[in-house]
């Protein structure tokens, strides 16, 4: 990989993803590990690995998510507007991409740890299909939020919308399903989507809303940061 | 350069996932769980008391009152298994003719556990067993002290390659 890609990796996490960020992010995600302190009856299915890791921890996974993005994109993108370019010497796309890879990437390791964590808290052992299926549900869940998070650091440039909107969001999607009287909670839904397919319509609801919306809202913000801003 | 940065910042994760899981340990040290189990086995016949659950290692007091004289088994999940296929089960535990007594032992891991009484008398017993489970899971104990041990030394050594780095 190219040493500057790699530097500009390196100042995205000193930047961003601070080592006492991060670590405290994962402090307060195990303390809030939901699982009984006692006895748990039989053998731990998918759907009880993701009551353990959902609720309140996934809020907090969420918000942690889109301040550091929000910070990543949003007041980076400030700051090059009033300085009227970017002090790093690589093409913007590389720098969208590089962004977006430090982020997704630790999103993704650390759900799966936690993940891994928490199924071996609750049963004593790791179990691999159901980890992987919890984790990919949760990063599916995350990714809606990251990408509101990105777009409207982007294009609005603003950080109180970028925070909130995400965060109204999820609180309106909560809303959605008490509305509808499911007792699925959003990654419920996700976690059946991805687990038995397309049925229903909330399933599809879900699918637009948590696959093509954030992609579609990747592409525009990646199209906007390196087409439209004129930075250099 | 980024060995160094990488080591200290690989440090400072793996510190605060130490408090983490220390935190977490003593949380879940606090609390106590009981449980009672009320069974009535015939002669010669040997019954779990308990489905298979997930148990923590940790200390467990367990009551026992009966009417007659049983052994208590505690089987992991293999043993459950070659109970449930009528083979004779090899058990973690197993406490001989009791009459009701306490017994205080440590469950050895975190797993599926089961609990089984046998009755090796002709006539049939009655009983109940209060189980209380307390104090620290020692897996996770042992968990919390190797990743602040670990966090600590990856730590020292990030910034002992930078002081080298900086005043070569």
């Amino acid at each position: 990989m190219d040493r500057s890609i790699v530097e500009l990796m390196r100042f995205e996490f000193e930047r961003f993803w601070t080592a006492k960020y991060l670590g405290f992010m994962i402090l307060l995600l195990i303390l809030f590990i939901n699982i009984p302190a006692t006895i748990l009856p039989g053998a731990i299915s998918t759907s009880d690995l993701m009551s353990f890791t959902g609720g309140f921890r996934s809020l907090l996974v969420y918000l942690f998510v889109t301040i550091a993005l929000t910070n990543s994109f949003c007041n980076d993108v400030k700051q090059s507007v009033m300085m009227d370019e970017f002090t790093n010497p690589v093409r913007k796309s590389a720098i969208f991409i590089s962004k977006l890879l430090v982020s997704f990437l630790i999103i993704i390791l650390m759900n799966l740890l936690l993940i891994a964590f928490s199924s071996w808290l609750a049963s004593g052992s790791l179990l691999l299909s159901s980890i992987l299926l919890v984790t990919l549900v949760q990063t599916i869940v995350s990714m809606l939020f990251a990408a509101l998070a990105i777009f409207m650091g982007i294009v609005v440039q603003s950080t109180i919308a970028s925070i909130l909107t995400p965060l109204s969001i999820y609180f309106l999607e909560g809303y959605f399903m008490l509305f509808l009287g499911l007792n699925y909670s959003v990654e419920g839904v996700i976690l059946h989507l991805v687990s038995a397919g397309l049925d229903g319509m909330v399933a599809l609801f879900a699918a637009i809303i948590h696959v093509s919306l954030p992609i579609a809202l990747l592409v525009f913000s990646f199209l906007f940061f390196t087409e439209v801003l004129e930075l250099d | 350069m980024i060995r160094n940065w990488g080591l200290r910042y690989g440090g400072t994760v793996v510190l605060f996932i130490g408090i983490g899981f220390f935190l977490l340990t003593v949380m879940r040290g606090l609390s106590t769980y009981t449980s009672t189990y009320g069974f009535v086995l015939p002669g010669n016949v040997m019954l779990p008391i308990t489905p298979l659950m997930s148990w923590p290692p940790r200390d467990c007091r367990m009551w026992l009152r009966v009417n007659g004289t049983v052994d208590v088994l505690i089987l992991d999940e293999s043993g459950h298994l070659s109970f449930l296929n009528g083979e004779e089960p090899y058990p973690l535990m197993e406490y001989r003719n009791l009459k009701g007594n306490v017994l205080v032992f440590k469950i050895p891991i975190r797993g599926q556990l089961c609990l089984l009484v046998r009755n090796r008398g002709e006539k049939a017993v009655e009983g109940e067993v209060v189980i209380t489970l307390s104090g620290l899971e020692s897996d996770l104990v042992f968990l919390s002290l190797l990743t602040l041990i670990a966090g600590v030394v990856l730590w020292i050594m990030g910034y002992l390659a930078w002081r080298k780095t900086v005043n070569p």
